[in-house]
């Protein structure tokens, strides 16, 4: 009965069961080992584990088993380590069963060692581990595509250029990337946890209407949903301020509102750009503000006047002679000169008024916020004062003055171009009047000016054409014999009718149309010289006048050369005359001027002898062929002393002397008595044309004589 | 009790190094890596001395399978592993490649086997040598601090109680495993231990 419960109790037992005895025989086999193995109890009792199960031969199973019997050892085995257990079906029969088998030694009393071999299914545990592990290698997989992400946008932020920092809603800063650190100027650990207020400015970018009053916290919120760009001042750790231009994201999803800033460090382009600015809108020179500011300031005042209905004045000025500085002295004294009087007219006007360099010498001021225009009166005596005063350069005693032309708004021109031609015109008339001088606009300049440049261009294409020509007044000896002939310019104008050289050198002689009328003097007279010497006629000396501004420039002397080359001309033949004025000018400003035209065997002569302030040593050192004595000595028979001193001294410093300007049998008589060797003058002839001295000169006609 | 005389602990140290040395050998079976052994040390101690002795081997958590054995005398045998190494040994043995963070039900059964292995050819061993009769419980997989686990072991008695531990360190260089086997006897037991050793000595000395 007993025997048959416990049969029924180990084939109701839920896992395998067998026994083997010390024969090595099993003795017991339960029926889930049948079921497994699949071998009834009755044909597996009696047999050995090998009998039933070869395919374990070699394995630690009957290795065991030997263990538990000889020895006593209990053991257990897990498919783990084993790659071969028992082959049993599971209960699904689809797969092999997952198994752990125990052995152990089981002894009854003083009985032989019997050995007690369980199988265990652990198939739901290998079931739910694989599961555990797959899941595991999911998670491993998605922790690893994770790390490479993580890694990837670690990679992207380290190396970005520009900051990277995020802050929470304190503003405290969370985390930051390398590029933080170099532009910040200072390490991770001192970024992080501190305000970022610290690192920007946010009430830069917030505009005045907000700084202050609002939550910093809204500032940034409100920066986050502006699209673009903000620039903004920084601060690096050692306190120097640093230009930024950044953007702000808010990061969603969180608890707490995280802001990422991205800040790029553009210090040095602002730098650049103020560089540029400066550039573009002073001078580099002088660093007074050049035309592009002062046209400007210009507009600006226009706008400031119209607002406070206060008069503003317009001032035009530059440098009397200014080419003859840098002439003389070089362009760097030249340039020297120049910021120098930059100064002194900048320091001679309010601060808030503008001193602008146009270029070259020119220079002009806004004096806005006027009383009265006489304002700008005092303001141009006092700079014209200021620049009359001698210039100490690199050891040169440096002397120049200024012309002014002033033009007001509102009242001499409602638009900047209005003003300023306004104020040029002033400045010419300034000019025109003697330098040195400032001179405020009228109405009537305006048609004077242009009736002058009218002339100018007038002129210039004269010279191209067959209006212009040249008379010859004859010059005779005491005898009436004709020994020279002074050339005169004649234009026919088409408008004004018969003009003189004096009706229009002034207005000529400070442009650049200076030069071409001398050429056109100097070849025009050796032209006619060369025909006459063609045509055989006995031909005297020819003179030329030259204005000061003629007879120093830099052409004169290689335009004289070419064309005695071009005609061929004895340049004996050919007389230069000049004033003393010119005379002077040329000895103190080009040097060996006089020489070289001595050199090159011209006649040199002093016209109206008597009336400058020739200095006797310079006439001396520069002795001239002849001397022109002025008509003025002339005049009512008076002043024969004079004429005869004037005579004397022409004498002794070796010329001939000429006396000019003889309208009279009287004068004629005065002259000779006072010892003028030849004479010239109405009464002799008046200037003739090319075609009326040909005949003379072929018949050597007789002038009126003694 | 007595202290084990000179002869007695020479006699048990080359017994269980030639024991040790078997239970080596399958586990370096097993791994397929060299196995080195410290040369084993007797102490006679109290329980309480013992569970601080392991805690100090393991630094934290200590893993144990454990074996109990009975007749001729009786006592547990077993092998210790700091935790985080019995995760390694573990792994290596089945060379899983996702390693989860603790052992699961079959890795503990599996690092239940490779204490079985050892301890069985230890006991193995220490029976042919000394012709001991003895049954071995199958093996327990135990964690814990030492005292824990030396309650587990052997619920009975007290710390007090005197017991004798032959231990034995050994290391797997490669992967940096270590651990140790660990013999415990009761006082009766350790008495008995002492004869039988001497009986076998004797049997070389005649």
């Amino acid at each position: 009965m007993a025997e048959s419960v416990f049969a029924r109790v180990l084939d109701a037992t839920d896992l395998g069961l067998m026994v083997i005895g010390p024969d090595r025989r099993i003795v017991c086999w339960n029926d889930w080992m049948a079921r497994a193995a699949g071998i009834a109890s009755a044909t597996a009792v009696g047999h050995t584990v090998a009998e039933l199960f070869p395919g374990l031969e070699g394995t630690r199973i009957p290795a065991a088993i030997d263990a538990c019997l000889e020895k006593g050892l209990a053991s257990l085995l897990t498919a783990a380590l084993n790659p071969t257990l028992f082959p049993l079906a599971g209960r699904q029969r689809r797969r092999p069963l997952e198994q752990v088998v125990t052995i152990k030694p089981v002894t009854a009393g003083n009985g032989p060692r019997h050995c007690l071999v369980q199988v265990l299914d652990v198939s739901d545990a290998a079931a739910r581990e694989k599961l555990l592990r797959q899941q595991a290698r999911s998670m491993e997989a998605l922790a690893e595509n994770h790390r490479q992400s993580e890694m990837r946008t670690r990679a992207i932020i380290d190396n970005a250029l520009d900051a990277i920092i995020a802050f929470d809603e304190n503003g405290q800063v969370i985390a930051c990337n390398p590029a933080a650190e170099r532009i910040f100027g200072c390490s991770a650990p001192a970024i992080l946890g501190s305000p970022v207020e610290n690192l920007v400015q946010w009430q830069d970018m917030s505009g005045k209407d907000i700084q202050g009053r609002v939550p910093p916290i809204e500032i940034w919120q409100r920066l986050s949903t502006t699209q673009g760009v903000h620039e903004c001042t920084g601060q690096r750790h050692d306190g120097t301020s640093i230009f930024l231009e950044l953007s702000l994201g808010e990061m969603m999803g969180g608890p707490h509102p995280v802001f990422v800033m991205t800040a790029r460090d553009i210090t040095l382009r602002k730098q650049v750009e103020a560089r540029i600015h400066y550039l573009a809108h002073y001078d580099s020179l002088t660093e007074l503000p050049n035309r592009v500011l002062f046209r400007e300031r210009l507009a600006q005042s226009f706008a400031q006047s119209k607002r406070t209905v206060k008069p503003f004045a317009l001032m035009m000025l530059d440098l009397d002679r200014f080419k003859d500085v840098n002439d003389l002295l070089g362009h760097h004294v030249g340039d020297m000169l120049l910021k120098a009087a930059g100064r002194r007219i900048a320091g001679t006007v309010r601060e808030s008024d503008t001193v602008a360099r146009l270029g070259g010498d020119e220079f002009a001021v806004v004096l806005t916020n006027l009383t009265n225009a006489d304002g700008a009166g005092t303001v141009a005596e006092s700079i014209v004062a200021k620049l009359s005063a001698a210039f100490e350069l690199e050891g040169h005693e440096v002397k120049t003055s200024t012309s002014i032309g002033i033009a007001v708004y509102p009242h001499d021109g409602d638009t900047p171009e209005d003003l300023m031609k306004h104020a040029d015109l002033a400045l010419y008339r300034a000019k025109a009047k003697g330098r040195n001088a400032y001179q405020f606009y009228v109405p009537q300049m305006d048609a004077e000016v242009q009736a002058h440049k009218g002339l100018e261009k007038d002129l210039r294409r004269a010279l191209q054409g067959e209006d212009v020509g040249l008379h010859f007044q004859p010059v005779a000896d005491a005898t009436g014999k004709l020994v020279g002939l002074e050339s005169l310019m004649r234009w026919h104008h088409p408008m004004r009718g018969l003009l003189e050289a004096k009706d229009f050198i002034p207005i000529v002689k400070d442009t650049d149309l200076i030069a071409p009328v001398g050429h056109w003097v100097i070849a025009t007279a050796c032209r006619q010289l060369r025909d006459w010497l063609e045509a055989g006629l006995a031909v005297p000396r020819v003179a030329v006048n030259l204005s000061p501004q003629e007879l120093r420039h830099r052409l004169l002397v290689p335009t004289i050369r070419k064309v005695l080359a071009e005609t061929g001309i004895d340049p004996w033949l050919l007389q230069l005359e000049f004033s003393e004025e010119a005379l002077m000018q040329v000895i103190d400003r080009a040097p060996g001027v006089i020489e070289e035209l001595q050199g090159m065997n011209l006649r040199l002569a002093v016209d109206d002898f008597g009336s400058g302030l020739s200095s006797f040593a310079h006439l001396r050192r520069h002795p001239v062929d002849q001397i022109k004595i002025a008509p003025v000595f002339l005049v009512d028979g008076k002043g024969a002393d004079v004429l005869s001193s004037l005579a004397a001294l022409g004498h002794s410093l070796g010329a001939t002397v000429v006396a000019e300007g003889i309208e009279t049998a009287d004068q004629l008589e005065a002259a000779r008595r006072a010892g003028a060797d030849e004479f010239q003058g109405y009464y002799l002839s008046t200037p003739l044309s090319p075609g009326e001295i040909g005949p003379m000169l072929k018949d050597g006609l007789k002038l009126p004589s003694l | 009790m007595d202290e084990l005389t000179e002869i007695q602990h020479s006699a048990i140290t080359e017994m269980l190094n030639i024991a040790i040395g078997r239970a080596a050998a399958a586990l370096n079976d097993l791994v397929d890596e060299e196995v080195s052994l410290s040369v084993p040390e007797v102490i006679f101690s109290t329980r309480r001395e013992a569970g601080r002795l392991i805690d100090e081997r393991a630094g934290s958590t200590a893993c144990a399978v454990m074996q109990e054995f009975d007749g001729s005398f009786a006592g547990n045998a077993m092998l210790i592993f700091p935790e985080a190494k019995s995760l390694a040994l573990v792994r290596l043995m089945i060379g899983e490649a996702v390693p989860l963070e603790t052992l699961t039900e079959l890795e503990q059964e599996a690092l239940t086997e490779v204490g079985n292995i050892v301890l069985n050819a230890s006991l193995g061993t220490l029976a042919n040598l000394l012709e001991l009769e003895i049954d071995s419980s199958l093996p327990v997989y135990l964690n814990g601090t030492g005292a824990t686990i030396l309650h587990d072991a052997a619920g009975k008695g007290g710390d007090e109680d005197w017991t004798l531990l032959v231990e034995v360190d050994f290391d797997l260089a490669a992967s940096a495993i270590s651990g140790y086997v660990l013999l415990m006897l009761d006082v009766v037991s350790a008495q008995r231990f002492a004869a039988l050793v001497d009986a076998y000595m004797e049997k070389f000395m005649a």
